[in-house]
């Protein structure tokens, strides 16, 4: 969705209708662009691996991979200078109430990745200890498969977050339930 | 093995009265004794000139249910004079489902009791401190005794949709804000850091001492590792490992599964090095089955493990130096591992969780310019080493963070069950590729590096392993030429009880397609009986302990994990010393919570 211009005949709060017609819309809409120009540009992940994915989460940001052409090197290791959570691994049931925890602490506007087919839906571990995919305790936007996900695979998978948080809801509403694949 | 046979001979002279059975299956010596001698015989074992098993390699135990007794214990010590294991098995009634605990005579007995317990519900008598270790306190039931259920999650449809969302662990989240969710009382509560849950050494004292958590998120666990840590000022005054963060049930999911179908399970434990696990639930099943592995087979996987051994110390180094600040050698590191994940990609398709090995050899031959890219990966490796060493050798910050940080001792090394290179750092001459060959090592020439005293600290682990990464470029430099020299050769066993037949057969013979259809939906079955194979892991004796009813499901699979038991190390190694000095000896120790956990 197209950031919308508003249309001055639309602006009924407070003072009347400035002369130069057109001209509060466009500032309102180049702000929310602006804005969610400079949120995909520096994501900051949370520095937070469960299993094996996390070693690959790791070799995305070395290197070979670089992920830092995206802004997105600073992986913060406190969830409250965090905005994006990658769940890189199987979320056991003794670790899912830490991994709500961890989501619960970050600020918002937060944005949840579920990396590889056991944050997904348990992957091939179904069983008494494994969560069958970890939107059972968290909202998800994005699903990344692979066991593990390739880097590539990864950063496409953060490619089409910075898509869907450029193509989002307009500002100012709060975001409670994420993007949702699921319902 | 003939000196096995003096002591079972000498254990029958001396304890005729309780021992009930001797047994031999596949090479392996199991003694059955009743519950009361247990101690004596563990004591004696361990103590006797003739004997002298000196570690206790593994704790475990089987469900036989519905026979009675119902659970069989199993107790592996190992003897390093006489290169054997011997297997002890206590039987107990499901009624009476209790046994004295081993931790008075080894202590790393600990962590083993406390799993046997929280698993199978088993009680030992006199162990310190006998809660869950693996699973949230508040679980219902044990779930690896053969009546309690799997835990299946069914298929969603429109009509189970309900039902199955109904039966959640955590309810229907996602659809609630989040300030409900977080809330006490509601299905999700916060771990507990009271106090009473864990054992304070002391009480009481001069100053108050304060409890700090760390993990199990935290950028220097490793992973999902919590330790509960009890600190006056700045120093340690206990450190409490709580795990089972990434308990995953693969045990449990094994025996739901045919052999092969359980094969890839096993990869994701310790998934630094998961070829290594591989290798060793393999070389278990083939001694079950008794299979020949071809020795083309068998110069690849020693070629690939040890390049997956590269990789894992690569990481184990790096990031012990980025933890204590030297953040660039965590990224060279990564470097060199891309290289040799460029190899398993090459080899199997996948980077890290290859599943190449398979009973009776390979999955497929090497592709064409595999030689090529192990000779450069080779040659590269050892002046990249030589890199880090310039950066780290005479580094003062790396010196001051690792020398004389966490005297390990050879005394607890060995009352703590640990194995691999801790263990070696303390002079214990121990390497399962020397000592115990399998795959072809013993036509390999290599050194295993130890440590010249009795103690070690981080930097001389920091040193081992660097040596370890050496020793095996001289060993995959020396099976390029046997690769070579085996070209053309079958990579799979003739033995078509595990390996199918092969693909031109399927085209001209009916009966060949009828039996690869068989392999692959039902599996072999292999006879009765218990075995366990052993390789020499990056942290130590990585083993497979299969138990076959006859059937084409594994009755059970139990993973001796070196990690598992190397993480006792923490208390005592932390102990007294500062609290920024507990990344370092975490690195030190190297563990991987996926191999601890399970």
């Amino acid at each position: 969705m197209k950031p919308q211009m508003i249309k001055p005949e639309e602006i009924s709060v407070g003072a009347p209708a400035p002369e130069k017609p057109g001209t509060p819309g466009m500032v309102f809409a180049k702000l929310d662009e602006l804005v969610r120009w400079a949120r995909t540009g520096s994501m900051w992940p949370l520095l937070f691996g469960l299993a094996c994915c996390a070693i690959e989460m790791m070799a995305m940001y070395m290197p070979r991979f670089d992920l830092s052409r995206f802004g997105m090197e600073v992986y913060r290791a406190s969830p409250r200078q965090a905005d994006l959570m990658i769940v890189a691994g199987r979320v056991s049931r003794k670790m899912a109430p830490v991994v709500r925890q961890l989501f619960d602490q970050m600020p918002e506007p937060k944005w949840v990745i579920a990396m590889g087919d056991c944050a997904a839906c348990g992957g091939i571990y179904n069983n008494y200890a494994i969560l069958q995919g970890v939107d059972e305790i968290i909202p998800v936007d994005v699903y990344v498969a692979g066991c593990p996900p390739r880097p590539e695979a990864l950063i496409d998978g953060i490619l089409a977050l910075h898509k869907r948080i450029k193509n989002a809801e307009p500002l100012g509403q709060i975001k409670i339930e994420g993007l949702g694949l699921r319902g | 093995m003939p000196q096995i046979e003096t002591v079972s001979s000498k254990l029958r002279e001396r304890f005729s009265q309780v021992i009930q059975d001797v047994s031999e299956f596949r090479g392996e010596t199991t003694v059955t004794i009743s519950r009361d001698a247990l101690l004596d015989i563990a004591r004696f074992l361990r103590d006797d000139p003739s004997a002298h098993f000196q570690l206790l390699a593994d704790i475990t135990a089987l469900d036989w249910f519905p026979r009675e007794p119902r659970f069989d214990l199993l107790y592996t010590l190992l003897s390093f004079d006489q290169r054997a294991r011997v297997r002890v098995r206590v039987q107990l009634a499901s009624a009476d489902a209790n046994a004295p605990s081993l931790t008075g005579i080894f202590p790393g007995a600990n962590f083993y009791e406390r799993e046997v317990y929280d698993l199978y519900g088993i009680t030992f008598s006199g162990h310190p401190f006998l809660h869950r270790i693996l699973l949230p306190d508040a679980t219902a039931g044990h779930p690896l005794r053969k009546d309690h259920p799997l835990g299946y999650e069914q298929v969603e449809f429109t009509h189970t949709f309900a039902e199955i969302q109904s039966a959640k662990p955590f309810g229907v989240a996602p659809r609630k804000p989040a300030q409900v969710i977080g809330s006490a009382g509601g299905a999700l509560q916060e771990i507990s850091v009271a106090a009473e849950h864990y054992p304070w050494s002391s009480d009481g004292g001069e100053t108050e001492t304060m409890l700090i958590n760390m993990g199990p998120h935290h950028p220097s666990t490793h992973g999902v590792l919590r330790v509960a840590l009890e600190v006056d000022g700045e120093k340690v005054v206990n450190a409490m490992p709580d795990i089972g963060y990434l308990h995953t049930g693969v045990e449990k999911t094994a025996e739901y599964k045919t052999y092969l179908k359980a094969l890839p399970l096993f990869d994701r434990l310790d998934y630094l090095s998961p070829l290594f696990n591989n290798l060793a639930y393999v070389l278990a099943v083939e001694k079950l089955m008794e299979v020949d592995v071809p020795e083309r087979a068998q110069i690849i996987r020693v070629m690939l493990t040890e390049i997956n051994r590269i990789a894992s110390h690569l990481i184990a180094v790096g990031s012990t130096a980025m933890d204590v600040g030297a953040v660039t050698v965590m990224t060279y590191a990564f470097r060199e591992r891309e290289a040799a994940l460029d190899i398993f990609e090459m080899v199997s398709g996948a980077r890290m969780m290859t599943s190449y090995f398979r009973f009776g050899g390979l999955a497929l031959d090497a592709p064409l310019g595999f030689s090529d890219a192990v000779r450069a990966f080779i040659a590269m490796i050892p002046p990249r080493l030589k890199e880090y060493e310039d950066l780290l050798n005479k580094n003062p910050i790396w010196i001051a963070r690792t020398r004389g940080v966490a005297e390990l001792t050879r005394a607890d090394a060995l009352a703590y069950s640990v194995t691999g290179p801790l263990l070696r750092a303390t002079g214990v001459d121990w390497d399962l590729r020397k000592r115990a060959p399998y795959s072809g090592y013993e036509q390999y020439e290599f050194d295993v590096p130890l440590g010249a005293r009795d103690r070690a600290d981080v930097f001389d682990l920091y040193l081992l392993r660097m040596e370890e990464m050496r020793q095996s470029v001289r060993i995959i430099a020396q099976a390029l030429p046997k690769l070579e020299k085996t070209k053309g050769q079958p990579v799979v066993t003739r033995n078509r009880k595990v390996a199918p037949p092969p693909k031109e057969e399927l085209q001209s013979s009916m009966e060949s397609l009828i039996h690869h259809f068989k392999l692959w939906t039902e599996g072999f079955k292999p006879p009765r009986g218990v075995v366990y194979a052993a390789v020499e892991s990056p942290r130590g004796e990585l083993g497979y302990l299969v138990s076959s009813n006859g059937t084409n499901m594994p009755h059970r699979v139990h993973v001796r994990a070196p990690s598992f038991a190397n993480l006792q190390l923490l208390p005592v190694l932390t102990r007294g010393r500062y609290l920024s000095d507990i990344v370092a000896i975490i690195g030190m120790i190297d563990i991987v919570l996926g191999d601890v956990d399970r």
